[in-house]
């Protein structure tokens, strides 16, 4: 029995923390909500950017403006367009649409194993449960190729359950957290599966997981961030050849995102990337720096001067701190623990900076700490493998200290309401830093 | 071994005809069946299912058009039978593509209402007033709660130095509208005297403010114009919101 208690003990907290997370957010549309100019001295647009309402028998709820997108888009995913003489505006997009239409793709999905009966609306929600629970899966599952410490395996479980990036967002439509699902269905089909296939198998998985993650907030490019730095630090396993062919189908993929695009004439957002500009003006500004020239109005990586190093990645790294800041700490002591997988701890700092890059060459600084949530991801790795190795240390000693440990952490995921809102929106202070918000119309009250 | 049966297969044939010679005729004759399916095509069901899979993809286009659903419906699929052998798994993934490609669901779109129009202004007409009421309910309570606060009167609008502001229950203080984005908000701190604040807002001469048109709901009520309370300290804040009400003639 004392053998199994740190296991039920953990496994019944990751039970427990499933459960409240999911009753204290599942009814909060969080996407909407933080838009309200009321969570921020800064300025929001009032009444929460936007400019319709769904008709609900309880009454109107907005609908953010960046919503409706992915809302038709899901409609429109179930319907028969043969009768269309033109299928330009089939599938609309204020942004970049290739971001988000997976999103749109799984709710309709749900949908139609409803046989219709189930709203859109209601699909975003078990969409959202749904990537949730399998993000939870994966985890649990790379942790254990990665580490084979089950009680490892049931703290990051445990931790990712509490998330707010997830647990905020059950009632999304935009699925901004895509990227983070699709790296560890990413990294979990490569360990378990795709490393296992012949080529020309592995070369068809890729081109279709290619295309799949470049319809999902940036998903591919931490994917292949991943695997780049896993062949070239492990390339004494010989199986660089997979992986060259996996590399290879990227293009290919992007070449027919780009044909679907242009078939419905949007455009990719890809093509909304400076890269050329960027780089160019980064190489003219470098070059000055080294001739020792004023860097006065000259940009590097879309920031003045070397500010990009100074501000930016700082910034970056201090938004994990802000989200979490002791599953930062035992996140890094985690993934020193071990010499073989010091090459993870790379990949998180790669992921970090990646995450930000999109904004970077598009040529917008703002700030969005949830671009660090990739990073997050080998955090949490690295936390859940220190609580596993201290609770396997002395049953029951062990096991107290990393549930503490474990309970610590999640706390500072899931105490505070709006400064999890703020960690996923704003980061640093951006968005209002009240502990609690009490809004009244009239004599209605909502409580934040 | 020497000739044909040093291949494994034909050791399979010729063991599995001999093995089968027991049984009854109709058994025999399925086992030589499977065994035809398993050598002719076993190795080429990769290439089977994705040939399958293509004319159910064409065919999905012939019917619905519905390009990008098809285009998922194909990436899952092809992503499936890359990674698993296991015929049931397969044909799982083959029922799939046809139920999510073939066929349409008509799910109507749910009624909306539209509101506003994002950055749509109200202008204040020469002689028009404009009145908002707060009832600063269970302030002294939350003040209790959370200790004191620093109130204010967030607006968001344009030329909003352009707004003559009346109060009753409480004292203003004077600020400077800021730009944000294509208009301006305007944070004027406020200490309340008594549990009602009214502000009265008109238009000064030779100016032309206008408040942002917002979309703030509650229940079926729309709070459409932008000027609200906001109480803030560390722990908490209060936020509260009122419709105006719009006089002519410059009249209460």
């Amino acid at each position: 029995m004392t053998s199994k208690l740190p296991r039920i003990s953990m496994a019944l907290c990751l039970a427990a923390t499933m459960i409240l997370a999911l009753v204290a957010n599942i009814d909060r549309d969080n996407e909407t909500i933080n838009t309200k100019p009321y969570f921020s001295d800064d300025g929001l647009y009032y009444g929460g950017g936007a400019q319709s309402a769904f008709v609900t028998p309880h009454g109107l709820e907005l609908a953010m403006v960046e919503k409706l997108d992915l809302f038709q888009n899901a409609h429109t995913m179930l319907y028969n367009l043969s009768g269309h003489a033109s299928h330009v505006g089939d599938y609309i997009s204020q942004y970049s649409p290739d971001r988000y239409f997976t999103s749109s793709y799984l709710a309709s999905i749900v949908v139609r194993m409803s046989f219709g009966a189930m709203s859109v609306r209601t699909a975003y929600i078990v969409v959202n449960v749904g990537l949730w629970v399998a993000s939870i899966f994966f985890i649990y599952r790379l942790s254990c190729f990665l580490f084979g410490n089950p009680l490892a395996s049931l703290a990051s479980a445990t931790l990712l359950a509490g998330w707010p990036l997830f647990t905020l967002m059950y009632q999304s439509m935009k699925v901004q957290y895509g990227a983070v699902v699709y790296l560890l269905a990413g990294m979990y089909l490569y360990e378990y599966y795709v490393d296992r296939q012949p080529l020309a198998r592995q070369g068809m998985f890729a081109l279709t997981f290619w295309w799949i993650g470049l319809n999902c907030s940036g998903g591919a490019a931490y994917l292949l961030f991943f695997l780049a730095v896993r062949a070239l630090v492990r390339w004494r396993d010989g199986r660089w050849v997979g992986v060259a062919v996996i590399m290879a189908m990227l293009p290919v993929a992007v070449f027919l995102q780009g044909q679907l695009l242009a078939h419905y004439r949007l455009q990719s957002l890809l093509q909304t990337f400076s890269y050329g500009a960027v780089l160019r003006e980064s190489l003219v500004t470098l070059k000055m720096a080294i001739m020792g020239e004023s860097l006065e109005g000259r940009k590097f990586l879309s920031f003045y001067g070397f500010s990009y190093f100074t501000v930016q990645v700082p910034r970056t790294a201090l938004s994990l701190w802000h989200g979490n800041a002791l599953v930062v700490i035992l996140g890094i002591v985690g993934l020193l623990l071990r010499r073989d997988r010091l090459w993870l701890a790379l990949v998180a700092v790669i992921a970090l900076i990646v995450g930000f890059l999109p904004i970077t060459f598009i040529g917008n600084p703002y700030f969005y700490a949830q671009f660090g949530g990739p990073a997050m991801v080998f955090l949490i790795l690295g936390s859940g493998l220190v609580l596993g190795r201290v609770a396997s240390f002395r049953a029951p000693a062990g096991t107290i200290v990393a549930l503490a440990g474990l309970i610590a952490s999640l706390w500072l995921f899931m105490s505070s309401y709006v400064n999890a809102l703020d960690y996923f929106y704003g980061g640093l202070g951006y968005l209002n830093q009240s502990d609690h918000v009490y809004v009244y119309h009239g004599r209605t009250l909502d409580i934040y | 071994m020497d000739g044909l049966t040093r291949f494994r297969w034909v050791r399979k044939v010729v063991g599995g005809v001999c093995e089968a010679s027991s049984v009854h005729p109709l058994g025999r004759l399925a086992g030589l069946a499977a065994f035809v399916w398993r050598q002719s095509f076993a190795p080429y069901t990769t290439s089977l299912f994705l040939v399958a899979g293509l004319a159910v993809g064409g065919l999905a286009f012939l019917v619905t058009r519905n390009l990008l659903n098809i285009a998922y419906g194909m990436m899952v699929y092809v992503a499936v039978v890359a990674l698993v052998s296991s015929r049931s798994w397969r044909l799982a993934a083959l029922a799939f593509l046809v139920a999510t490609t073939l066929f349409s669901v008509n799910r109507p779109m749910q009624e909306m209402r539209h509101i506003n129009n994002l950055l749509e202004m109200a202008p204040f007409a020469p002689d028009e007033a404009r009145a908002f009421t707060f009832d600063l309910i269970d302030f002294a309570r939350r003040q209790e709660q959370c200790g004191s606060f620093e109130g204010a009167v967030l607006i968001q609008g344009k030329d909003l130095a352009g707004l003559a502001i009346e109060v009753e229950g409480g004292e203003l203080s004077d600020a400077t509208p800021r730009g944000f984005y294509s208009y301006q908000r305007l944070l004027l701190p406020i200490r309340p005297t008594a549990g009602t604040v009214r502000l009265r807002f008109t238009a000064k001469k030779g100016h032309h403010p206008q408040l942002l048109l917002g979309a703030e709901i509650s229940g079926n009520e729309l709070y459409p114009q932008a000027v609200y309370l906001s109480f803030t300290n560390r722990h908490c804040r209060i936020i509260y919101h009122a419709k105006p009400e719009i006089s002519r003639g410059g009249s209460r």
